[in-house]
């Protein structure tokens, strides 16, 4: 289906994005071939030059990778995913933090809420 | 190499300056929007190109031709309003279209009038407008032409119909065509261009890339063309 | 590409004619068996069918002026030509095209009416055949059939001119931006006036070309009777001259001048 863009933001860099999400989600699992540009544009409803553009982006920082006769694949280097992981995992930390901090709570008491919290849902 | 030159273009009915020295080198590979309100130029530069109406002043040019036999046998152009012989059903207009143009894909066509579950047999003149449009929007696209001049290709269709045209385009692309299109219906299309072009009282007042538009402004073509001609 | 157009053209004026044909043939027959006696039972008939004999030629050759001024301004001037004249087509082709389908449905109308007279005398009950019908009414003169011949010839280049005439006429009337067909009018009054004073000097020059032509002393025989074939190659060449001009200013205007609305 369609994807939805936010506006202001260039395309390229929402689908590196929307991409990416995908990719560490297991969405699509390492070595997985991808779908042509055009098929890829069609499907989220962009202009296959941005698709190209993003997927570009996305090759120089080594998430996927293409080879010459048989197309683009996800990578298969477990250290570009945990990297990725950990990369994403910070990011939503430091939204989340900020969220609180935003609330009031200061560094410790984000500290010792996070401890309880955890005890309570694991 | 540029696909589309236009160069110093003017043209003028009576007092009324329609399009006001317009300059545009236009390349291959390339989703363009030209965009403007009602009343802007767009028509008029779009009916220039086809050899539909004669420039005061300047000169344009398709793949180095003047609007011409030359340049028609390259140009697919899907007109802001209903030509086609009204007595025809679509058969008989691919027929006619097979004829006349050696790019034009029949399959594609009909694989395109199947998907938008239009009759083959009902004569245009029995059909609603909406279907009318679609119609004419299927036998264009299915050539495989260089130039794609559409002008308001999804002014009175549903938004399912609009996402099909829009994925119609997207699908046809290739990088020795340049698909134009006309319209004033901007959030509805600007995720397929490349590049769009503002028209303001027959003056071009911007040429960018969208995304370079997007990085920039920090909005959408949608907000930027508000902003251009608010009134 | 010529063939290709009149592929189309040639049916799309004829799905209007043809119903109108087959009508007309059939009340032609009504019309001869309605006139065959004089029992009053069938006079009804034959009034009906005398004025619809009548009422039918006059709406084909109503129509037919019509859809010959329709089928050329709105195809390649009006809404159509947004259609039309983005095919790659040549505007001689265009132009072509449609004078060759005026002329030939013309020829045809002309063809039909023939047909009709003969279906009332059949209808009246003369079945004969027409060696028969020859020899006993018709005494041919020496040079029927050459002469025949050139009024036939010259009768189509007279349609293809008048045919020319029109489309120039709202070619030029196009020109203006507003009342379109108004000026077509205008543009068909003047070529009429051009035409009227061309031919005055072509018709002074013809008896000298008659004479350059054939060596003829007069246009007119002892016996008073116009020499026809005398007229005849001078005729036809004013007719194809005015034919060709009206061809070429039509050519130029959608060529360089085409402003569609």
């Amino acid at each position: 289906m369609e994807w939805n863009f936010k506006n202001g933001i260039p395309i390229y860099t929402q689908i590196i994005d929307e991409m990416t999400m995908q990719i560490a989600s297991g969405e699509y699992s390492p070595g997985e071939k991808l779908s042509s540009v055009r098929d890829l544009a069609t499907d989220a409803g962009v202009n296959p030059n941005t698709m190209q553009r993003a997927l570009a982006e996305m090759e120089r920082r080594g998430l996927v990778y293409s080879e010459r006769t048989s197309g683009r694949f996800v990578t298969k280097d477990e250290n570009v995913l945990a990297k990725l992981h950990e990369e994403l995992a910070k990011k939503y930390f430091e939204e989340f933090n900020e969220k609180l901090r935003k609330l009031g709570m200061d560094s410790e008491t984000v500290r010792s809420s996070v401890k309880r919290w955890l005890d309570e849902i694991v | 190499m540029a696909i589309i030159e236009i160069s110093g273009l003017t043209k003028s009915f009576g007092e009324l300056r329609a399009l006001d020295d317009v300059s545009l080198s236009l390349e291959k590979g390339q989703i363009i929007g030209l965009l403007g309100p009602n009343g802007s130029g767009k028509t008029t530069l779009i009916k220039i190109l086809n050899g539909l109406l004669q420039p005061t002043a300047g000169s344009v040019s398709i793949n180095g031709m003047a609007p011409g036999v030359g340049s028609k046998k390259i140009v697919a152009y899907l007109p802001d309003r209903n030509a086609l012989p009204d007595y025809m059903d679509a058969k008989k207009l691919m027929d006619m279209y097979q004829d006349f143009f050696e790019d034009f894909d029949r399959e594609r066509a009909e694989a395109m009038i199947r998907d938008l579950g239009i009759d083959m047999k009902q004569t245009m003149k029995k059909m609603s407008k909406g279907t009318k449009e679609k119609l004419q929007l299927c036998l264009v696209m299915a050539r495989q032409a260089q130039v794609y001049l559409l002008d308001e290709p999804i002014g009175g269709v549903d938004p399912a119909t609009r996402d099909y045209i829009l994925r119609t385009i997207i699908s046809n692309y290739n990088e020795d065509a340049v698909v134009i299109i006309s319209t004033h219906l901007i959030s509805d299309i600007e995720s397929v261009l490349d590049d769009v072009i503002f028209i303001k009282e027959g003056k071009i007042v911007l040429h960018r890339a969208a995304d370079d538009i997007r990085e920039e402004k920090g909005e959408s073509i949608d907000g930027l063309f508000r902003e251009v001609f608010k009134c | 590409m010529l063939a290709k157009l009149l592929k189309y053209e040639l049916p799309a004026m004829g799905r209007k004619l043809l119903p109108l044909y087959a009508a007309w043939a059939v009340t032609a027959v009504f019309l001869g068996i309605g006139t065959q006696s004089s029992a009053s039972k069938t006079d009804f008939i034959a009034v009906m069918s005398i004025l619809l004999y009548t009422a039918i030629a006059t709406a084909i050759v109503v129509m037919s002026v019509i859809m010959i001024v329709q089928r050329y301004s709105r195809s390649l001037l009006g809404e159509e030509a947004y259609f039309n004249q983005t095919l790659p087509v040549s505007a001689a082709a265009h132009i072509g095209n449609k004078l060759i389908s005026a002329t030939v449905w013309i020829s045809v109308t002309a063809l039909v009416a023939l047909l009709t007279g003969f279906l009332i005398l059949i209808g009246m009950g003369f079945i004969v055949g027409f060696d028969s019908f020859k020899a006993e009414y018709i005494d041919i003169p020496k040079g029927f059939w050459g002469l025949s011949f050139e009024m036939i010839i010259l009768i189509i280049a007279s349609i293809v001119k008048s045919v020319m005439q029109i489309y120039a006429a709202v070619t030029i009337g196009h020109q203006a931006q507003n009342h379109t067909t108004l000026a077509s009018i205008g543009a068909y009054i003047t070529v009429l006036v051009f035409e009227g004073s061309a031919g005055r000097i072509v018709m002074g020059m013809i008896p000298s070309m008659t004479k350059l032509i054939y060596g003829a002393e007069e246009l007119y025989g002892p016996d008073g009777i116009l020499n026809f074939t005398g007229i005849f190659i001078p005729a036809l060449l004013t007719t194809a001259a005015l034919s060709a001009i009206y061809f070429f200013i039509c050519k130029y205007l959608m060529e360089k001048r085409l402003n569609l609305a």
